[in-house]
């Protein structure tokens, strides 16, 4: 594809992008993300070796797909360059005039501020130009078995605030009345183990973590909740709020967005009436559904445009 | 990309016939926030007042004052206010809302934190400025001593609602209670 993308964040799901973008011969790959490299990454992130640990992900993964690059036109002088360009930075820094110079702009972004930022920056593109400029934006989700694709062609299919209502509710904390005086679930007695009787404690030490657990034993058994659950490893996943990433779930729904992107350059679909919605779940069998979001006439965003 | 491009022509041609040029809005938050103040509808026993509207230019988030009067209920004949704040985040957080009378209520603290489920677990983007009067109002219609913040209030209101309910007049006059000062409210 002779054009320039832009591919947001280079977690779970920007590996798999930028090595499906890089597959399909993009000319110009640029990634933006202004994390390091764990060591709990390299399962999944697979541009990442242990000794890129404490790199700048999009660096590493940028470098690694120039690197192969040069390789493939080592081997074969026929094979189309690939550039991949790196930003260590944060995303709502880059002022709009950034934006415009790409023909797509995919993202696998991991939290709903940024999204709902690029989706702003977009339609107002779109909106400020008189539709002169017009950049779509796929925007790949997951969370465990689950995923989304929705693809926003500003101005003209439903923007990412156009289905701002249908997401769940966002608050991962507890209110304090209720861990403290009437907890009722295993994670109450944890959120109280955490903030109020142990708020100091390290949880990358096993002791602090043991004494954690007792007090959150203790406390369930007092009120009653079912303990089963109540392991040291399901009490560190509360505490440091970790949600489990699937690889697989990565690979199909970074496969899904770069679909799109190829399906929209090469004219496969008609844009006013394609599905621009994918949702997967992959937790009971294999699940997916496709379909046109409406465009809100009141949103946000692209209202009146 | 041929499909896009055409589309982008049809489109700019209709901007053309049509001369119109729609302009930018304020944040989403804002925006979203004066469309709940435009199809609000006050319930009769509560007072709003605009401090800070979602139009001001001002860098400061948009502040609303509620003055809630219940008709009825343990809380009759007192006036309440509130203070409510909107984020740039808002819908996808609720506001955050702050009682400005230090009042003896099961569910609010003297620091006047407030214990409602929808601005807080239950909260959801659907939700809007209608729903959190509402859910305010009800604080003091139905009081209920579960999820206490104010522990005192909440077990004496189980115990004994008929002392729950002297205690609460008194400080509603703004008597102490416990060497705690409540404010009057009565006015």
């Amino acid at each position: 594809m002779d054009c320039k993308i832009l591919v947001l964040g280079a977690g779970g799901l920007g590996c798999e992008m930028l090595k499906d973008l890089a597959m399909c011969n993009v000319r110009e790959i640029h990634v933006v993300d202004m994390d390091t490299i764990e060591l709990t990454n390299l399962n999944r992130q697979f541009l990442f070796r242990e000794s890129d640990i404490g790199k700048p992900k999009a660096q590493v993964a940028a470098d690694y797909i120039n690197n192969w690059s040069k390789k493939r036109r080592e081997l074969n002088s026929g094979a189309k360059r690939v550039l991949a360009v790196s930003y260590v930075q944060d995303l709502t820094s880059f002022e709009p005039e950034f934006f415009k110079q790409f023909a797509f702009v995919i993202s696998g972004l991991d939290a709903i501020e940024p999204r709902r930022f690029v989706n702003e920056t977009l339609v107002n593109i779109t909106r400020n130009t008189g539709y002169s400029v017009c950049i779509p934006f796929i925007d790949g989700g997951t969370e465990g078995y689950k995923g989304h694709v929705k693809t926003i062609v500003p101005g003209i299919t439903a923007c990412w605030e156009c289905s701002i209502d249908t997401l769940p509710s966002q608050q991962h904390t507890y209110p304090m009345c209720t861990i403290a005086n009437n907890p009722r679930t295993t994670e109450h007695v944890i959120e109280y183990a955490l903030t109020v009787q142990f708020p100091n404690a390290d949880l990358d030490n096993p002791n602090d973590v043991n004494k954690l657990l007792d007090f959150s034993r203790t406390r369930a058994h007092e009120f009653g909740i079912d303990q089963t659950d109540l392991t040291a490893s399901y009490l560190l996943g509360i505490a440091k709020n970790i949600i489990p990433s699937v690889s697989t779930t990565n690979a199909m729904i970074a496969a899904a967005c770069c679909e799109r992107a190829t399906a929209i350059y090469y004219d496969l679909v008609d844009i006013e009436t394609m599905d621009t919605f994918t949702i997967f779940n992959g937790s009971n069998g294999f699940f997916s559904h496709s379909f046109q979001y409406q465009r809100n006439p009141d949103c946000l965003v692209c209202g009146g445009l | 990309m041929l499909k896009l491009r055409q589309l982008q022509k049809q489109k700019q041609q209709e901007i053309n016939k049509k001369g119109s040029t729609s302009s930018p809005c304020t944040s989403a938050a804002r925006t979203r926030l004066q469309r709940d103040l435009d199809s609000l509808e006050v319930p009769p026993t509560t007072q709003l007042q605009i401090l800070r509207a979602p139009t001001d230019q001002s860098r400061d988030p948009p502040l609303l004052r509620l003055i809630v009067s219940p008709d009825e209920g343990f809380y009759r004949k007192g006036h309440f206010t509130f203070e409510m704040t909107f984020t740039e985040k808002y819908p996808i957080e609720p506001p955050q809302v702050r009682c400005m009378n230090q009042i003896f209520h099961p569910n609010i603290d003297l620091q006047g934190k407030i214990c409602l489920n929808i601005l807080r677990e239950d909260w959801s983007p659907a939700l809007d400025l209608q729903s959190v009067i509402i859910g305010i109002l009800f604080l003091f219609l139905e009081v209920s001593g579960r999820d206490p913040l104010n522990k005192q209030a909440a077990s004496l209101l189980d115990e004994n609602p008929n002392k729950f309910s002297r205690l609460v007049q008194q400080t509603m006059a703004g008597y102490s209670l416990d060497g705690q000062h409540y404010d009057n409210v009565l006015n």
